[in-house]
């Protein structure tokens, strides 16, 4: 019998970067509104780090989108 | 934030305390020439209590600083910065206990440890672990 294995990986892209700029906003003063560092904001845009579900509901309220306007999430199914 | 500050500043008060107290032990032993102590080396204790006093109360200069600038208190809450120094210290915790046990090991087993020396050395090396048992018990219950 075959076993079958559902390998998850997941792909998460940020538009905060593009967001940003659109508003006409520094890193820094995004930063200091949502009290994190400029290199956490960085970090984000270049999709090095993920933020917590709280950190992603202070930008989207900050920016008055919702969450997955800014995060996109996507599954990739593997099966072995 | 303000939850932050207050649990520094305790922390730097602690460390002051505690420095104060090296501090005043190593004055009495400097008055008394260690007396009442027996250390097999009454003319440098003072010197060991007072520098380790000095720098439990630079450490709570430091960490009182902390708490008066604005973007390193950003830092200190920063989630990113908390897992980066929480990766650093499990791997750091790790390569220091790895290698104060073998140290300590082959210290005494090629004589260059005395008996309270490898005492000491090894009460610092099961109260870090027990500590790490423990905040990951207390941690596992509470997360």
């Amino acid at each position: 019998m075959q076993a079958l294995t559902v390998c998850l990986s997941y792909f998460m892209e940020s538009k905060l970067d593009k967001l940003r700029k659109q508003r006409g906003i520094k890193q820094e003063d995004l930063a200091n509104a949502l009290a994190v560092s400029r290199q956490t904001i960085g970090s984000l845009e270049n999709g090095r780090y993920n933020p917590s579900i709280i950190l992603a509901f202070k930008i989207a309220r900050y920016f008055g989108v919702r969450i997955e306007d800014i995060f996109i999430f996507e599954e990739e199914d593997e099966d072995e | 934030m303000n939850k932050t500050k207050k649990m520094l500043r305790k922390m730097a008060l602690l460390l002051a305390c505690g420095g104060g107290l090296l501090i005043a032990a190593a004055i009495v032993f400097f008055l008394t020439k260690g007396r009442f102590a027996g250390f097999p080396r009454p003319d440098l204790a003072p010197v060991g209590f007072a520098i380790a006093g000095v720098i439990y109360v630079i450490g709570a200069a430091s960490v009182y600083l902390v708490t008066q600038d604005h973007s390193a208190l950003t830092e200190v809450h920063d989630e990113r910065a908390k897992t980066i120094e929480a990766k650093s210290g499990m791997i750091g915790f790790g390569v220091q206990t790895l290698l104060l046990f073998t140290g300590i090991i082959l210290l005494i087993f090629t004589g260059y440890l005395n008996v309270v020396s490898a005492f000491c050395l090894f009460a610092v090396l099961i109260v870090s672990v027990l500590v790490f048992v423990g905040a990951r018990i207390y941690f596992n219950s509470v997360i």
